[in-house]
């Protein structure tokens, strides 16, 4: 018990998802053991969800301070889109050696520079002027996006890329773990420590459960807010790198679609987006799920309507059921409660809307 | 003596084992004026959740113009003429002043289309009726909480109310502003509207009803025509005969004070408060809302903008211009509203205890340790005798008092010197707040220095060694309290200002 | 005339007015870099960019009025207009071109009823209530369709008779036709209907009550369940009829139509003034932000603004506005 890090404890939504996938996995083994079962499969799921799992870690310490980053894809295709332009026209031509990795080091530092610049608009909008998120980010959404779309007029990148920046999508560590999938949980590790073990990140939950507490409790919320807005775009173009690292190219309209299904991972993992509540480490248990519900469906050539509508319907099935568990909870408490003087004035607090 | 309009008879409510109300009989007639006088925990907002029908009593009859009911749903009693107007006033701060007064009646009729000619009429002549002007096409957000007032109690007309029970009205009014009020008051009780009017300062009490009723510990303990009151009776019989609770003696601990505030103000809201606090002091100050204490309080707290005079700690000037500029001066506050200011309501007490303090309980990796918030957890909770199993529990499931003590707790965590305490037993049960003032008395004579703000006469007088009054943001009153009379103590506090129309008193406090 | 005088008063000091600015302002740029820009061609092309968008937005401001965030009304549109289409073409009607209409919008209409639903049951955030409700029908849609759209050879000809309706018919110098289509004229109709429901009807103030404070609306005598029913399903039939309207101005229905473009409607509402913390907003608004946008997003050719550049500047656009606004808000708190 004197470990400098305790182990994740089990709370609901955990519990809730262990059970999603336990079941989702004893499903398809049982149905399709011959194709789900295999090494190949669970490879390829850990080169394709690593992805959606960043941008979910992004978004999902965005949805803790009753906010949402809806820039954070065009962020990715931002830094994938510079990297390339880097990598392809302003390097000379089969660069190598030390040139190579100057180059490389150069898209580094590139890219969480980006990251920063991006984090510190949108910390800037929501946190110092109280722009609500999602107007915020929706405009910071088309101005990096625009930005891209400018500096390929419209066009994207595609080329042939240094083997070294390939292997970081395609690769596998000690030929046995998919590089992309090193690559998320070493974030969602130092994001799980970050927020769950550092003081800016019980700052960040505390803000999310209640802001007014917090500020008289003698803690800077601007400051909070903007650090989460920060990390969450660093977060993007860490994204945007693995991007241009597993698909050799670069668009600016590449994974519209991620931003909401990441939001939709990340209620699923118990992240409230009235702010507040939810463990960082449940977001590798809702992506994996997802995950494996894709590739179980696509083994079983289930009809797109089920894996299409799988989202909406886990996300129903998830909410009513924390709908339900937070009732029979609120009348324990209110039994509790009304046990203490009764002229208690309950007072409304006004949610925010995302 | 008119015709009855509402009669309770043998009222009785508990809560989960709790005896909130006990044996209850009212009779209010027609036109009739009662002030309801009571403090806190005394059953009367319990009372008037009855009345209109949001609470159902456990036994005995409510009777509303001579219909009986054991269980009344508040639509019915709202037929029946029953309108509350509560502290919030239930108005809708994004429709204007007209719409706000007319809407419950469209409902009530049953209307579909808006004629906002008609709208407009009615909404005229309820304002007619009260007498007051306000400007009907004005957003009510915008309006000053008088207004708003005037708004909720014009709308509580056009719905033919037969009673009108306000739920102490004049918290947040200028004197002028209460004069007002009576006059309203007064002449709906003309056109035989019967209101029920809840407070405990006195000179309104006396200014505007015909009879009072006070009610103490759930019990109503005497009912009669205000001629056979006056404010001694009135202070008697709300604090009853306390038994042994003996008054805070004052142990000087330096002769050097901790705080001295000088000639402190701020604009709109206080002006040339001047006191010193040395350690071992409990200094209580109050006066109504709106005097500017909570401002003052705030201010020590590095919250709001200091127009003039300074802060001295130690002897040394202080800017305190955000909280964490107080909290390095050893300053701690403990705000009036513990659920939605003081605590994480869904965060544990592992959580709640260490917010303040959470960037000295780093260990060796700048991590957090969880070890080090655990045992802080632990140790207020023993220190504090908050009733808890376990320290990883939710501050939601604790009673009102076990939460203030947590609120108190996370702040004795930073080791204060000086601790301000906002209204710290508002909604306590009487168990704990004599314990927590028990706690405070401790900590004084440990050193701490204490400002307790408060409207509660009975704590004041025997928690604090000395009370100072505001009133319109001016200190009116300073003294020892044990040189202080109850009822010229209450005189101060409810004593009109310097009779201007104080400015702005939008803000709640 | 005081009266009048404290309306006018009143509107300079509202969000509205500020949109109204910004659009002239930027009518007055674009018509000096390029007349073309305020030529009557132009605006009638303006106006025909804003029908189905015009249409969806009135759904939208009242759930955001509402204090919520609707992102289910283009799936609920593209699916009532496809589903109406293929039923109208199994089952080989030609009706006239209102009854594909109606039927769309009540298809609609039960979309919106199931949005209530999870709102007045479970008490689901908006926003997640019908982003999962978009989702659910997205992923019908696919199972029933794939992505095949319905080419015009097999649209039901009253909906082509429909696209082909103009009004102010001109002919220009190099003899080519253009004019105003009648499309037009329903979406200022239901825009026109919205604002008088919004601001004529108890119901209507109903909506603005539930968005200032649900308590109170509820001690007012308001049924939440039944206001929102009347919101969502409201908002559902005008999704339908949009997205009917859609299909047949473009002779096609493509399943895949409407992806992603949500936000940018969204962006045009809160721009006109409707503030998403709710209570808040007129159909003036609506139709003033989404103009802007639309201009932005769709002009900027003329002005010799490379397309690549539209992303970029639409973004700044809506920076740039809810900068000026937040800014209003503030200074309003002060004061």
């Amino acid at each position: 018990m004197n470990k400098k890090l305790v182990l994740p404890k089990m709370n609901d939504a955990t519990k809730r998802l262990i059970g999603f996938n336990i079941v989702i996995f004893m499903i398809f083994a049982l149905l399709e053991p011959g194709k789900f079962l295999t090494a190949f499969n669970f490879e390829s799921m850990g080169f394709q969800f690593p992805e959606a799992g960043l941008l979910t870690l992004g978004i999902g310490i965005t949805m803790l301070t009753a906010g949402a980053d809806l820039s954070i894809v065009a962020v990715a295709n931002l830094v994938a889109t510079v990297n390339g332009i880097i990598l392809l026209q302003i390097m000379p031509q089969g660069a190598s050696g030390s040139t190579l990795i100057m180059y490389l080091g150069i898209c580094l530092v590139v890219s969480l520079l980006i990251g920063l610049l991006c984090g510190i608009l949108n910390g800037f909008l929501v946190a110092k002027l109280g722009i609500f998120p999602i107007l915020a980010t929706l405009g910071t959404q088309n101005l990096f996006s625009g930005i891209s779309m400018i500096l390929t007029k419209g066009q994207g990148v595609f080329g042939v890329f240094p083997k070294e920046l390939v292997f970081i999508g395609n690769g596998k560590l000690f030929n046995l773990i998919p590089m992309p999938l090193v690559l998320f949980l070493s974030a969602l590790v130092v994001v799980y420590i970050i927020i769950h073990h550092t003081s800016h990140g019980l700052k960040t939950q505390w803000f999310g459960s209640n802001r007014k507490a917090s500020y008289y409790s003698g803690i800077d919320n601007t400051k909070t807010v903007f650090r989460t807005y920060m990390i969450a775009s660093m977060l993007g173009a860490i994204t945007g790198i693995l991007i241009l690292a597993r698909t050799n190219s670069a668009k600016y309209d590449y994974g519209t679609t991620y931003v909401l299904q990441a939001m939709l991972a990340s209620v699923l993992a118990g992240i409230s987006p009235l702010g507040g509540s939810g463990k960082v480490s449940n977001i590798l248990l809702s992506v994996f799920a997802i995950q494996m519900l894709d590739s179980g469906f696509n083994f079983l050539r289930i009809s797109s309507f089920v894996r299409s509508s799988t989202y909406g319907i886990l996300l129903i099935l998830s909410v009513a059921l924390e709908y339900f568990v937070h009732m029979r909870q609120q009348k324990q408490q209110i039994k509790k409660a009304a046990r203490a003087s009764a002229d208690d004035p309950m007072l409304d607090r006004k949610e925010n809307v995302l | 003596m008119g015709t009855s309009v509402l009669q309770l008879k043998n009222i009785y409510k508990s809560f989960t084992g709790n005896r909130v109300l006990s044996d209850i009989d009212l009779t209010v007639s027609a036109g009739e004026i009662l002030c309801l006088v009571g403090g806190n925990g005394s059953g009367k907002s319990t009372l008037i959740k009855i009345i209109s029908g949001v609470h159902a009593p456990d036994s005995g009859s409510i009777i509303l113009n001579g219909n009986v009911y054991s269980k009344l749903e508040p639509t019915e009693s709202i037929k029946q003429g029953i309108q509350v107007i509560y502290q919030d006033f239930s108005v809708f701060p994004n429709l204007t002043v007209a719409e706000n007064i007319t809407l419950g009646l469209q409902l009530s009729k049953g209307k579909k289309f808006v004629n906002w000619g008609n709208v407009r009429k009615e909404a005229k002549k309820a304002l007619e009726i009260i007498g007051v002007e306000i400007d009907l096409d004005e957003e009510l957000g915008k309006l000053s909480v008088a207004q708003k007032q005037i708004v909720a109690i014009s709308r509580a007309i056009l719905q033919d109310a037969k009673l009108i029970i306000m739920d102490e009205p004049t918290t947040a009014l200028t004197n002028k502003e209460i004069e007002r009020l009576v006059g309203i008051i007064k002449n709906l009780s003309k056109r035989g509207t019967a209101v029920i009017f809840v407070s405990h300062k006195l000179d309104e009490v006396f200014a505007v009803s015909q009879r009072i009723a006070v009610i103490r510990g759930g019990e109503m303990i005497i009912d009669e025509h205000v001629d056979n009151f006056d404010k001694d009776k009135i202070v008697y019989y709300m604090t009853g005969q306390e038994i042994g609770v003996e008054p805070f003696i004052y142990e000087p601990k330096s002769k050097d004070p901790t705080m001295q505030v000088i000639n402190l103000s701020q604009k709109g809201a206080f002006s040339d408060i001047s006191f010193d606090l040395y350690p071992g002091e409990i200094l209580g100050i109050t006066g109504q809302l709106g005097s500017g204490r909570t401002e003052l309080a705030k201010a020590l707290f590095g919250i709001g903008k200091i127009s003039g005079g300074e802060i001295r700690i130690h002897g040394e000037k202080k800017e305190l211009k955000s909280i964490r500029d107080a909290m390095k001066c050893k300053i701690g506050y403990v705000p009036e509203d513990r659920l939605t200011e003081g605590l994480f309501m869904r965060r544990s007490l592992i959580d709640n205890f260490s917010a303040p303090t959470i960037d000295n309980k780093k260990s060796r990796l700048g991590l957090i340790s969880k070890k080090l918030m655990v045992q802080e957890a632990e140790r207020r909770v023993k220190e504090l005798s908050i009733n808890a199993k376990s320290v990883d529990v939710n501050a939601e499931t604790f009673s009102g008092g076990n939460q203030q003590r947590i609120v108190i707790g996370k702040w004795l965590a930073s080791d204060p010197e000086i601790l301000i305490l906002n209204g710290p037993s508002v909604g306590v049960d009487v168990k704990s707040k004599s314990e927590i003032h028990h706690i405070l008395k401790q900590l004084a004579h440990d050193g701490l220095c204490i400002i307790l703000i408060s409207d509660d006469i009975e704590e004041l007088m025997t928690t604090t060694n000395r009370i100072m009054v505001m009133n319109e943001g001016k200190m009116i009153y300073h003294e020892d309290t044990s040189r202080i009379d109850v009822n010229e103590l209450n005189i101060k506090i409810v004593q009109s200002g310097t009779g201007e129309e104080g400015d702005n008193h939008n803000e709640r406090h | 005339m005081s009266d009048i005088k404290k309306r006018l008063d009143k509107f300079t000091k509202s969000n509205e007015f500020i949109v109204l600015i910004i659009l002239a302002m930027v009518f007055v740029v674009f018509s000096v870099i390029n007349p073309a820009f305020l030529s009557v061609r132009n605006m009638y092309d303006l106006f025909r960019t804003m029908i189905v968008t015009g249409i969806f937005a009135c759904g939208v401001m009242m759930v955001i009025i509402n204090g919520g965030i609707d992102m289910s009304f283009m799936a609920i549109a593209i699916c009532s207009a496809y589903m109406t289409i293929r039923l109208a073409v199994a089952l080989s009607l030609d009706g006239p071109f209102i009854v594909l209409l109606v039927v769309s919008g009540i298809i609609g209409a039960l979309f919106g009823f199931c949005n209530a639903f999870l709102v007045n049951k479970f008490e689901i955030p908006i926003f997640i209530a019908t982003l999962s409700l978009a989702t659910t029908i997205r992923g019908l849609m696919l199972n029933f369709v794939g992505n095949e759209y319905i080419p015009s050879p097999q649209m039901p000809a009253s909906t082509i008779d429909f696209s082909k309706k103009y009004v102010f018919n001109t002919v220009d110098a190099s003899g080519s036709t253009y004019g105003l289509h009648i499309s037009v004229f329903i979406m200022l109709g239901i825009m026109v209907i919205t604002h008088l429901i919004l601001n004529y009807t108890v119901l209507g103030r109903g909506v603005y009550a539930l968005g200032g404070d649900t308590t109170s609306a509820k001690r007012v005598g308001y049924n939440i369940t039944r206001v929102r029913l009347f919101i969502y399903g409201y908002a559902g039939l005008l999704a339908g009829i949009g997205g009917l309207i859609y299909v047949s101005n473009n002779r096609m229905a493509d399943p895949m139509s409407f992806q992603g473009e949500e936000l940018t409607v969204i962006a045009a509402v809160v721009l006109g003034g409707t503030s998403i913390s709710g209570g808040k907003g007129s159909i003036l608004g609506v139709f003033l932000g989404l103009m802007l946008t639309n201009v932005i997003n769709n002009n900027l050719v003329l002005i010799n603004v490379p397309s690549y550049w539209q992303k970029f500047v639409f973004g700044l656009l809506i920076i740039v506005a809810v900068f000026i606004q937040s800014i209003k808000a503030k200074r309003e708190i002060k004061v």
